[in-house]
Formats: C-alpha cells, structure tokens, sequence
C-alpha cells in the first residue's frame, strides 16, 4: 500500500520540474518557512504547494539547506542550552564549597539537578545501555545496531 | 532593530563596508544552497560554476537592489536560499541548452528543436519499476489524491515523494507532529477503502 503510493507518486513526478508563472513568489516561499503567516495566507500557499513540484522540490531543499546550515553554526550553543541542568548542578556544586554554612544545601540541590539532567537530557539512552550492561543483560538489537556499523 | 536588519538596510543605501559584512556573513549559506541545487539535480559542476553562480547572486544583491524585495529582513535566510537555488537552477538550464545545442548541431542536425531542458535533468532518482501501476490504477489514483484537501496532499507527497519524517513534516508546516500522523493516516484509509471498493482487494 505505501509502496503502491510511493511508486505513483515517483511516476507522477517524472519530468515535472519547470516553473511556471504561477510558482510562488521567493518572498512567499520564504515566509511560509520561516514564519508563521495567518491560516488564510498558509493555506493559498498550500494550495499551490501541493499540485506543483516545483515549489515542492525547492520547499523541501531550502529547509534542508537551513537545518545544515544552523546545525553547524548552533554546535556550541547547542552544548551549552541541552546540558543546562549539568551546568546548573555543577554551579550547585561549587556553590557548597564557596558557601561552606549551606555545604549540604547546595549539594542537595546540584544532586537534584543531577539527576534532572540525568533525566530529562538524551543522555537516558546511555544511561539505559548502562545499567543494562551493570545487570549483564543482553543489549536489545536496536541499541546495539547502531554501534556496530 | 536588530543586527541583520540594520545591515540589510545600510547594504540598500549602499555602505560598502555593510556590504562586506553581508557577504561574509551569509557567503557559507549561498555557497551552500547552490551546492545542494547541483548535486541534487546531478549536475556535474566544477568549483568555478559554484563561483560564477555566487557572482551573479551578489551581483543582483548588491547592484540590482534584489534585497529590496525582502519582506522581513529579520528572516533573510531562507530567501537567500531560495533565491540561489533560482538562480542555480537557471545558470543549469543555460550551460545545458549550450552544450545540447552544440551536441545537436553535431549529431542529428535534424531535429533542432531543444525541448525545455531542465525536463532533462532527472528531479530525483525515479526508478523504472512501474509494472506495479496499471493505466487503469493510476486512473484511480489520480482521482482519490485529487479528492484530499490540500494540506493532506501535500503531506502525503513530502512523506512519500520527498521522505520526510511525520516530524520533519510538522516542522516544515509549522503544525503538531500529531496533526501530521493523524491526516497521512486518515489519507492511507481513504485510499485503502477507495481502492477495496474498486475490486483491489490485495493491496
């Protein structure tokens, strides 16, 4: 059934790639990516998106070409904004020796927030293999796939 | 007023110094977009195309006054991309009329007729596996997509022609992952029970 879609559609789009006069504006095109326009506005742009390939094709690579572009500009941000919680334990941290008179406060709460980066960041994934491996059970194939290759 | 804005405008009343700036700043972008144009239309290019083609943007940018028609200069990066990928997508068509030209005047002068060339140029790798559809089931098919609203439509061709993730969908249309999976569902049952209703019951 997917496949029967897929294949209609790849033959559909043979040898469809002009312009036309009808094609949207770049200014349009942009907008719609980069904003979001009122539904009136969307959904005329839509229109026209989903009978003409064209505008699709140049959709679909723009936005690629944007995330390629932020993700390498965005690296060390990126380090920084979701590690917040390890960042704020170790502020904690260093906090109760600075402080020595609330040594227990602080250190409770850089634990808390510890564990709130433990938790709440991609880090599960690893903390999963790792506790899975303290237990010696076998790893379960998707986990392990992508460390194989 | 924020940094870009600022310098879009002070590049508009022509600060050569802004100018610079603008051109270093957004120089990685433009490159590559144009980049990815190519490659993704299997264009084969050399450093100098990527080059002339960057040339002829900034040209536009900064002598033609292109950056006026920018609505929210806030947002100029997703113009930008678009705009080279234009202007990519024309400098194929020209060197590939050239070369068809002088190929055709070589090899069968007959027909000197030059179709519409970016027809040429294979949009993405389209296989030749097409026994699957009847003339009768694509019949079929056209009239159900025909019949989805739009939004579903061009869901179902982001999914399925370009293969993005319901995620990657969502955030393209700015609406909720759910909304994504919920109409290329509801789009695929359509589908399914329009076609068992047609007699293909095996699909």
């Amino acid at each position: 059934m997917e496949k029967l879609i897929q294949e209609y559609l790849r033959s559909k789009a043979k040898g469809e790639l002009t312009r036309t006069k009808d094609c949207l504006l770049e200014r349009d095109l942009a907008d719609y990516i980069e904003v979001k326009l009122p539904t009136e506005k969307r959904d005329k742009i839509e229109a026209h998106l989903a009978k003409c390939l064209f505008c699709q094709n140049l959709l679909v690579t723009t936005k690629e070409i944007l995330t390629k572009h932020a993700t390498k500009a965005n690296i060390w941000r990126d380090i920084v904004v979701k590690n917040k919680w390890l960042w704020f334990s170790l502020i904690g941290f260093t906090l109760s020796f600075i402080f020595p008179r609330y040594f227990l406060q602080f250190l409770l709460a850089a634990f808390l927030l510890g564990l709130k980066w433990v938790f709440s960041g991609e880090g599960t994934r690893n903390l999963v293999m790792i506790i899975r491996t303290l237990r010696g059970q076998e790893m379960p194939s998707e986990f392990t796939e992508s460390y194989k290759k | 007023m924020s940094d870009i804005d600022n310098l879009v405008k002070r590049c508009l009343a022509k600060d050569k110094e802004a100018w610079n700036e603008f051109v270093r700043r957004f120089r990685n972008l433009i490159y590559q977009a144009i980049r990815t144009r190519f490659s993704r239309t299997n264009f084969s290019y050399a450093m100098q195309d990527i080059e002339d083609v960057m040339q002829e943007i900034f040209l536009d940018l900064w002598e033609r006054d292109k950056l006026m028609q920018v609505r929210d200069t806030e947002k100029i990066q997703a113009w930008l991309a678009i705009i080279s990928q234009n202007k990519a997508i024309d400098y194929m068509r020209q060197r590939i009329y050239k070369t068809s030209r002088v190929s055709s005047f070589v090899e069968d002068s007959d027909s000197g007729e030059v179709k519409d060339l970016l027809e040429t140029i294979p949009s993405e790798e389209i296989s030749a596996r097409e026994e699957l559809l009847s003339s009768e089931l694509r019949g079929i098919l056209d009239a159900i997509i025909e019949s989805l609203p739009a939004k579903a439509r061009l869901v179902i061709s982001l999914h399925y022609l370009h293969g993005k993730a319901h995620r990657e969908i969502a955030e393209i249309m700015h609406v909720s992952t759910n909304t994504v999976s919920t109409i290329i569902r509801r789009a695929k049952i359509k589908i399914k029970n329009e076609l068992i209703k047609r007699g293909y019951k095996d699909i």
